[in-house]
């Protein structure tokens, strides 16, 4: 009888394990956990592979088999191993549902998307069927300069592979993170770079486009660093360098790399004495609350970490960031490596800021990230301040949708003369002026807000095609891909980037695109 | 003779025999050629003889050969003839024409060719030269001429041609050198081909519908004959046959054997193919004819039918009885004619309109038929589709069926009215934008002629923009659903964009006005054009908005229809439940795909943010529920249909909400300065009213105490003026009469009671002449009509009835009042000698009020001016600003007549500027209510912010109790000269 009594309790056992083992694997279970937080994947990798053989039903176990599921890009996988982890203790309750939501939502979000991969397998690009397919080779250019790039500069080689999300809208960059759409609106925060992933919003949900390459290589910065950081390195570090190094994969030199707008931000703030605390930026530059605070927030942070960077050149970055993952705070990592104390670093930034340039003229206004909404065209014009300019480009828009393009042109002058600093304003007339066979007088209108607004993708459209009908190929060949690097959607700078370009490579790939997006290559 | 050391003319010797050697060759080839095709052609005829029609190969093989032989000795006894001519032996021809020649001739072709030793050259050519001039005078076609061949061998070749002519003309000879020709041929099916028959002929036997003759075909190659023609085929055989037969294309028909020895054999044509004739030899085998025959079936044509009247798709504005009227033509004949018409529900329906006799069948018919849509069951907003069907009297292969094309009758609705009024407001703004264009792309030039010419160009579409205006104004006033002030909107523009051409036509005569001048004028019409553009654009976008809203409250409508009739289906699951269900599903559909078009063409008419301000709009996901509700019914699956229907509920509500929203947030952006002006002017007008109210009413009273005196002063009585008053007093009552006590509450009927009571003491007591007791009775009247007409104009405010007939007894209750009203006034004016009546006090008050009526006339201008004005210059409203200037001008009449001590003529222009700017406000007020409103008259503005919900008793207790309190407090005394004010702050707070 009593022999009976033990194989039963034996046949039952599997159904009734308790968590978390005991002993030693328990320990590593709890190291594993803490590796995955400070992105030692393969670290976690070996132990969570070996406790899933040893204890196959231990919810913890599953739990953080299902946390490394998902930090590897196997969302059903994780949400199974997640939901089925009933009675799970080494993560607070709170965690656990919070998690599960989180991994269950990405899974659904991502469930019809579209994987591409490098020829290599080290860069993949999932993204949701339809018209982001046009983004994969542009961010696989991109991710790789990065990642050459920043595997120099910060000293430390991701295994990989690199993934990358592309999310169709705000709403749904937001399901799958911590945002909240608000968020998103509020700071222009499209992106980010998380469990062990780039997360960013398709350019075709914004308005007009944003400097979404840039941006993948910012989030790229963000995951070399949580590595080489073991993800203690704080927001405002984060965020500096980030920043700083977010253009490498164009080749440029680090810098700063602040727009004429949100230089003029810093420079009112640093006349204002209204600089923001580096604290402030806890938990997210995306809490702040607004995008001029959020802009403010990133000319800070980067024009420190540059000047640190002048300094102590690459090596003292490295060093600093070593220090941090070893442990130490930001500001005692960088101070020690400076020989000086944090706050003596902040007061000589905040001098050299002082020592900045003048700004010539008036400082351009920032231009709001705009979320698209809905189907169907939007009509940027509203973004146009002036009202009677608004007026007018709303009566040039008429004309010119009915085909009277010198009518228009009239109009769009009138606009332009009464809100000469609009950017929309110019960039219509610009293209009115190119129709109407006047390729250099589009050149001339747009002259000044290349420089003054560089993130304004019709700008570089109409200059492109304007340079390109003037036969400079070299400069039509520059605008139309920084044109592309912000707003990918629109036809035209893929149909005479065709024309432009002197690689067959590229004239192919952007046969490819110009056709696929509804444009003709044909001029 | 050539003279000495010139160049002979004639030609060579050697040439001139070359010549007639080539002439006496030709003439030798023909001979021997007409002898060897005789001999040839004989021997095949003979060929053919013997071996007859069934000829094998091996016969034909040796009749081949035995005409080669007979070629070949043809040909050698010519080349033996003609032989001896070769080289200069040509030369014997010439001894015909002398003897000598031959020699002469070939000794000089000799001498030439090679002279001899030791000759004497200068010999040589004098020789030539004689022999040259001899020959020049004997061409060789008279040396060798073609009667040469009128020889025997000639003739006798020409009859061997001849007989076998003859031998090949018979039907053996031909037979037999088909056989030659195809030796051993064989068909498909492996018959011999040969000519296997003589004689035949095509007896052709038409359908007895064409009513045509028969005919008989010799010899026939090809037979074209309508379809169902019967053919009989007649044959004579060239061979021994057991039996025969024809093969039209795949069919085979036997013949049978004649009389004669023929065959015969019958078919119906029915379709193309060839016509094969077969017969049987006795050894067993078949052949077939090789004569080859076709049969071509003509089809009978459909008669042709054609509407003519309606001759085009047509828009009713009921469901009404109209003529249809069709013209049809047949080749054969028309044997019926039905009208058919798809309903709405997509159902057929066919009404036979002509039908004819066999034989009464006319070629031709042009008829007329009544169409009664109302009993087909259309209603406003469905389409019909009707066409004309006619049946030819082919019986064979018919009856072919003509058809007509097809009519589309819609019954006019608020929705398809709207769509008219987008079409033709679209058409307006293309043609603004296009003229705009047309003076901003052509810069004002200095040249005069081309002035004259840019204006000359400018002027038409000026003038078709300007009637384009107008013609919408037209086709809109007064229509259901469109507001006054766009009509007033319409027409100011059309004014005031003919006023500039008229500037321009001005600048552009005979003297032409200076540059700057025309440029300053241009510039003008440029600036008022952008205006109008932008106006006609938001105008647009506003009624693609309202529309698009409209169209969301049908959807609500139809779904709620089909809940209901789904909880009918459930209840008697009949075919004919299921059926309408479907129908209104297949309804919501379509206003469905008329919603996406909609939104789709919004265009940039409605900018994209506010086509967001409500959120999303579900419409693909609706369109796919409908889709799938549809699918559910037609499987029976109730349970699915019930979820489908409740998820469209709430996504039809949140396409509602949200198109409610982006209206909202349109208007506001683009038409509130415009509302807001036009709120401002009306709360101008209200307080105008109200003080012209207090004006009047002092000189009412003011009139009242003049007349009483004066009534005092002729004894209180006058049977005169009591008689001519009574009969108007009688009206007054009549008129109230017209409102339906049944209708009212009891309240209202207490009310109604007491004034049609004091309107009778009135009239009995103006009957008796007694006008001061009609004068108390006329006024308590008075109060009594005034508070009955309030209150049914708020509760006709409120609930105005299923088919209006609260705001109809409110109407009539108002119009009674004012009759009354007026009824007192005379009954003052007839009093005698009234202005000497005037106490002191009187005149101080009229003193006092000379000023406010000046103030107020003031006011009334000034507020004239701000409804032609508006916002950026577009009047408010025209009418109001016409009525405003005559409220202005009694005014000032008022303040004459205060002037000069008169209270009859002062209170009755007082009055009657007041009544006239209450009117002017009720009828803005009305014109803001109506419009963009679009649906059944009456019902209130939908608000698709809100779930409609239909309240239950006690849901609906608290607003009926609100409306009781307010409705008591309305009761109390309001202080003195504010009750209008008052009035109406209780009337907003009811509305």
């Amino acid at each position: 009888m009593r022999s009976l009594w033990i194989a039963l309790l034996v046949s039952f056992a599997p159904a009734t394990a308790a968590a978390l083992p005991s002993g030693a694997d328990g320990r590593a279970l709890r190291d594993a956990a803490d590796a995955l937080a400070e992105l030692r994947l393969e670290e976690a990798e070996r132990t969570i592979t070996r406790l899933s053989r040893a204890h196959p039903a231990d919810p913890d176990v599953r739990f953080e088999r299902g946390m490394l599921r998902f930090y590897r890009g196997d969302y059903a996988g994780a949400a199974q191993d997640l939901e089925a982890a009933e009675g799970a203790r080494l993560r607070s309750p709170e965690d656990r549902a919070s998690l599960t939501a989180l991994v269950a939502a990405t899974r659904d979000a991502t469930r019809d998307f579209v994987t591409a991969r490098s020829p290599d397998g080290r860069y993949v690009v999932k993204h949701a069927p339809g018209p982001d397919a046009v983004l994969v080779p542009y961010a696989i250019e991109a991710m790789r300069a990065a990642d050459e790039a920043l595997s120099e500069d910060l000293g430390v080689r991701v295994p990989g592979p690199l993934r990358l999300e592309i999310y169709p809208s705000a709403a749904s960059l937001a399901d799958v993170s911590t945002l909240s759409v608000r968020d998103i609106e509020t700071t222009g925060t499209i992106a980010l770079c998380k469990w062990d992933r780039l997360m960013v919003t398709s350019p075709r949900a914004l308005v007009r486009g944003y400097p979404w390459m840039d941006t993948v290589g910012h989030e790229l910065v963000h995951l070399f660093l949580s590595r080489a950081s073991r993800d203690r390195a704080p927001v405002w570090m984060q965020e500096g360098i980030a920043k700083f190094l977010e253009r490498r994969w164009r080749g440029e030199a680090p810098a700063a790399h602040l727009d004429p707008a949100a230089a003029a931000l810093l420079d009112a703030a640093v006349e204002g004495g209204s600089l923001l605390p580096f604290d402030r930026l806890h938990p997210s530059i995306a809490r702040l609350p607004s995008q001029e605070q959020a802009a403010l927030a990133f000319a800070q942070v980067a024009t420190f970490v540059e000047r640190f960077h002048g300094e102590r050149g690459a090596e003292g970055l490295r060093d600093a960031i070593r220090r941090v993952a070893e442990g130490a705070d930001a500001r005692e990592a960088m101070a020690a490596v400076a020989g000086v104390s944090f706050a003596q670093l902040e007061r000589q930034w905040q001098a050299s800021l002082r020592e900045r340039p003048e700004p010539e003229g008036d400082a351009p206004r920032l231009m709001a990230l705009r979320l698209r909404q809905g189907p169907g065209e939007p009509d940027d014009a509203q973004d146009v301040e002036q009202e009677q300019a608004r007026r007018h480009l709303r009566l040039g828009d008429l004309l010119w949708d009915r085909r009277r393009p010198r009518g228009a042109s009239v109009e769009y002058g009138r606009a332009h003369a009464l809100a000469p600093d609009d950017p929309i304003v110019a960039s219509r007339f610009a293209r009115a002026a190119l129709t109407g066979g006047e390729p250099a007088e589009a050149v001339r209108a747009l002259a000044r807000f290349r420089e003054r607004y560089p993130d304004h993708a019709p700008t570089w459209a109409v200059s492109g095609a304007a340079w390109l009908a003037l036969g400079d190929r070299a400069s039509a060949r520059d605008a139309l891909r920084e044109a592309i690097r912000i707003n990918p959607f629109d036809p035209q700078p893929h149909c005479d980037l065709v024309h432009a370009t002197d690689d067959d490579g590229e004239r192919e790939q952007e046969r490819r695109a110009c056709q696929q997006l509804g444009g003709s290559p044909a001029r | 003779m050539a003279a000495p050391g010139a160049e002979p003319s004639d030609p060579p010797v050697d040439a001139y025999l070359s010549r007639l050697r080539r002439r006496a060759a030709l003439v030798h080839v023909v001979q021997a050629g007409v002898v060897g095709l005789g001999v040839a052609g004989l021997v095949f005829a003979v060929g053919a003889l013997a071996v007859g029609p069934l000829g094998d190969a091996s016969s034909a093989m040796f009749a081949w050969a035995v005409v080669a032989l007979a070629l070949g000795a043809v040909t050698v006894g010519a080349w033996q003839a003609f032989a001896p001519l070769r080289g200069p032996g040509v030369a014997r021809l010439l001894a015909d024409a002398d003897p000598s020649l031959p020699s002469a001739a070939r000794t000089a072709w000799e001498l030439t060719r090679g002279p001899m030793d030791g000759a004497s050259a200068d010999l040589v050519r004098a020789h030539e030269a004689r022999v040259r001039a001899v020959l020049a005078q004997h061409p060789p076609r008279r040396i060798v001429r073609w009667r040469r061949l009128k020889h025997r061998s000639v003739a006798l070749g020409l009859l061997a041609i001849a007989a076998a002519g003859l031998l090949l003309v018979t039907e053996r000879g031909r037979a037999g050198a088909y056989s030659l020709v195809h030796p051993g041929e064989r068909d498909e099916q492996g018959d011999r081909v040969v000519l296997a028959f003589a004689d035949v002929e095509a007896h052709i036997v038409y359908p007895g519908y064409l009513d045509r003759p028969s005919v008989t075909v010799i010899d026939p190659t090809i037979l074209e004959v309508p379809r169902g023609t019967s053919i009989e085929i007649r044959a004579t055989p060239q061979i021994e046959a057991t039996e025969a037969a024809l093969r039209i294309g795949g069919r085979a028909t036997p013949m049978e054997r004649g009389d004669g020895g023929g065959w015969f054999g019958r078919f119906v044509a029915r379709e193309d193919g060839p016509v094969a004739l077969r017969l049987r030899r006795p050894e067993g085998d078949w052949v077939r004819d090789a004569t080859g025959r076709d049969v071509r079936v003509i089809a009978d044509e459909a008669p042709r039918v054609s509407l003519i009247d309606p001759p085009d798709d047509l828009v009713l504005e009921a469901p009404e009885e109209l003529a249809v009227t069709w013209t049809v033509a047949d080749d054969v004949g028309i044997a019926s004619v039905d009208l058919v018409v798809r309903d709405p529900r997509g159902e057929e329906r066919r009404r036979r309109v002509a039908s004819f006799d066999p034989g009464d069948h006319p070629r031709d018919q042009t008829s007329s038929a009544p169409l009664d849509l109302a009993l087909l069951g259309a209603r406003p907003g469905d389409a019909v589709t009707v066409w004309v069907e006619a049946r030819d009297g082919d019986v064979v292969s018919g009856p072919n069926v003509g058809r007509s094309g097809e009519l589309t009758i819609t019954i006019a609705s608020e929705s398809s009215r709207r769509a008219e009024r987008l079409a033709g407001l679209e058409a307006l703004v293309d043609r603004a934008i296009h003229l705009l264009a047309d003076h901003l792309e052509r810069p004002v030039p200095e040249a005069e002629a081309e002035a004259k010419e840019r204006f000359d160009a400018l002027r038409p579409p000026t003038d078709g923009f300007i009637a384009g205006l107008r013609e919408h104004a037209d086709a809109i006033r007064g229509e259901e659903g469109v507001r006054a002030s766009d009509v007033s909107l319409f027409t100011s523009m059309a004014s005031r964009v003919r006023r500039l051409l008229q500037e321009q036509r001005v600048a552009h005569a005979r003297r032409v006005a200076p540059h700057a001048e025309r440029e300053a004028i241009d510039a003008r019409a440029v600036t008022e054009l952008e205006g109008d553009v932008l106006s006609l654009d938001d105008l647009l976008g506003r009624a693609r908005v309202e529309d698009a809203a409209e169209i969301a409250r049908e959807l609500e409508q139809i779904r709620r229809e089909i809940r209901s009739l789904l909880s009918e289906l459930r209840r008697t699951d009949s075919p004919e439940a299921r059926q309408r269900l479907l129908a209104a599903i297949a309804r919501a559909q379509m206003r469905m795909r008329a919603l996406m078009q909609r939104m789709a063409e919004m265009g940039t008419s409605v900018p994209q943010e506010f086509m967001n301000a409500g959120g999303e709009m579900p419409t693909t996901e609706s369109a796919n529920a409908l889709a799938e509700l549809s699918e559910a019914i037609q499987r029976g699956d109730l349970d699915g249909a019930e979820r489908l229907v409740d998820q469209l509920e709430r996504q039809i509500d949140q396409i509602a909400r949200a198109l409610g929203q982006t209206e909202e947030s349109f208007v506001e952006s683009r038409f509130g300065p415009r509302e807001r002006a036009m709120a401002n002017a009306m709360d101008s007008l209200a307080g105008l009213e109200t003080e012209q109210q207090q004006l009047a009413g002092r000189g009412t009273e003011r009139r009242g105490r003049a007349a009483q005196r004066a009534l005092e002063a002729i004894g209180g009585r006058d049977n005169r003026i009591g008689r001519q008053l009574s009969q108007e007093a009688a009206a007054v009552r009549e008129a109230l009469e017209g409102v339906d006590r049944d209708r009212l509450a009891g309240f209202e009927q207490d009310t109604y009671d007491r004034a049609r009571q004091r309107l009778i003491d009135t009239e009995d007591a103006l009957e008796a002449g007694d006008l001061g007791e009609a004068r108390r009775m006329s006024e308590a009247a008075a109060q009594d009509l005034s508070s009955l007409s309030r209150d049914l104009d708020l509760s006709a405010l409120m609930f105005p009835g299923h088919e209006g007939e609260t705001r109809e007894d409110a109407r009539e209750a108002r119009n009674a009042d004012r009759s009354l009203r007026q009824l007192r006034r005379r009954l003052d004016e007839a009093l005698p000698d009234v202005a000497s009546h005037l106490d002191g006090s009187d005149r101080e008050q009229m003193r006092q009020d000379l000023e406010r009526q000046r103030m107020a006339r003031e006011a009334a201008e000034r507020l004239g001016g701000e409804f032609d004005r508006g916002p950026e210059g577009v009047p408010l409203s025209e009418d109001a600003t016409r009525e405003l200037q005559e409220i202005a001008e009694a005014m000032q009449r008022a303040n004459r007549a205060l002037e000069g001590g008169d209270p009859l003529d002062s209170a009755r222009h007082q009055e009657d500027a007041a009544r006239r700017l209450t009117e002017l406000r009720e009828r803005l007020e009305n014109e803001q209510q109506s419009g963009g409103q679009g649906g059944e008259g009456g019902s209130s503005e939908p608000d698709f912010r809100r779930p409609v919900e239909i309240p239950d008793a006690d849901q609906f207790e608290g607003p009926m109790e609100m409306r009781r309190r307010l409705l008591d407090a309305m009761r109390e005394a309001p202080p003195e000269g504010y009750e209008d004010a008052v009035r109406r702050y209780y009337e907003g707070l009811l509305r």
